[in-house]
């Protein structure tokens, strides 16, 4: 007798679950079976390969012996780095906290007193009566040269055989402090006359009176 | 070919026909482990991986199998408790509640889901049942029932008595039954 079916008939018992079966209503991708021997070995291969590598590194002799010591050191460190990072000095309570808010305050201030300076010194005006200054100095100077010895630029368009032609049949004796004036500014008539020869004179005599 | 499993420990033993026993053992074992892992986590993804990791613990501890237990009740030991932790990683990577009804909840989400899966409604009914169990529970009825293991041989894969695994199949029985009469 099977002593595990005397406990229970399904049959009786659980007659809904006993008329659905014990078939396996799972399915597996199709040849499923027969590559997997195959990736089970690969998988193992792997393993193997893993267990090789792992013997292949070396470590420092007494490197696990140590490796506590030395963790523990390194901890201890950063645990004083944490706590001595102000080097003894210390700040009043909560100023850091305020000292973010005390620095934004003072940014502010500085970029409004920056831009009034900017308003009141320098006003946009001052362009324009700057340009108008330089148009009148310009103008100016322009119109004083127009202005200045108009007779000397009339007299330097005609050409000079003009104005000889002009003064042989035209001039007289008052003209001759105008005419030594244009032959230099520092001649002096005294001294012409010392210079002038006699046949100079009498030429000059015969010619014009 | 049905090969001893003493023959395949022997084989297992020398190591120039270590992969020869390996792979008889593959060949021996391989479906029953999957489709019991299959029947327990649900999505053959999962129960292909489940696979592989228990043949390779089984590959690198054979060589210490004392014969005083069968071979296949140490390869479903194995494979049970791979897919019991495989669960329970899972309901911590979800956030699931660690309570019966909403681990059946998410393993019949899985079922719904999987395309591994031919079976017809009264089928899929069955399995929606068997999800709401505790897993222990699934575990007992699916070996008694689908494996068709000895309470002897499940008490060995389990460590459970006798006597408390006929009472867990009993209860299983009932439940399973009172599900598929109550839902539609």
């Amino acid at each position: 007798m099977n002593s595990d079916n005397t406990e229970i008939n399904l049959e009786i018992e659980a007659p809904l679950l006993s008329a659905i079966g014990k078939s396996n209503p799972f399915c597996v991708p199709e040849n499923y079976f027969k590559t997997s021997s195959e990736r089970i070995n690969d998988s193992i291969l792997l393993e193997k390969l893993r267990f090789v590598d792992t013997d292949e590194f070396q470590i420092p002799e007494n490197y696990f012996e140590n490796l506590s010591a030395r963790i523990n050191s390194s901890i201890s460190v950063d645990a004083l780095k944490l706590n001595n990072d102000r080097d003894g000095f210390s700040v009043p309570e909560n100023y850091f906290a305020q000292l973010n808010s005390k620095i934004n305050s003072r940014i502010s201030a500085e970029v409004v007193s920056e831009k009034s300076k900017i308003r009141t010194l320098i006003p946009n005006w001052t362009k324009y009566a700057a340009a108008a200054c330089i148009t009148l100095v310009v103008a100016s100077v322009g119109f004083y040269n127009m202005k200045q010895n108009p007779l000397d630029k009339q007299l330097g368009q005609i050409p000079d055989q003009v104005i000889i032609n002009y003064l042989e049949t035209h001039s007289d004796v008052g003209d001759t402090p105008a005419i030594l004036e244009n032959l230099g500014q520092n001649v002096n008539l005294a001294d012409m006359n010392t210079e002038i020869s006699q046949e100079d004179l009498q030429y000059y005599i015969d010619s014009t009176l | 070919m049905n090969i001893e499993d003493s023959e395949i420990l022997a084989k297992f033993a020398d190591e120039r026909t270590k992969n020869e026993a390996f792979n008889l053992l593959l060949k021996k074992y391989q479906q029953k482990i999957y489709w019991h892992i299959r029947r327990i986590v649900i999505n053959h993804d999962d129960a292909d991986d489940l696979v592989q990791d228990v043949f390779i613990k089984v590959w690198k501890n054979l060589a210490n199998f004392r014969s005083d237990s069968q071979l296949y009740t140490w390869l479903y030991r194995i494979a049970s408790n791979e897919s019991i932790t495989f669960l329970n990683r899972q309901k911590l990577k979800n956030n699931v509640s660690l309570d019966a009804e909403q681990d059946g909840l998410s393993l019949a989400d899985t079922l719904a889901d999987t395309p591994y899966f031919d079976g017809d409604k009264a089928q899929m009914k069955l399995q929606k049942a068997l999800l709401t169990l505790p897993e222990k529970q699934r575990l007992v009825f699916n070996m008694k029932y689908f494996d068709d293991l000895k309470y002897d041989e499940i008490s060995e894969i389990l460590g459970t008595s006798v006597g408390g695994l006929k009472a867990s199949f009993h209860l299983a029985v009932k439940k399973i039954e009172a599900f598929l009469r109550n839902t539609d």
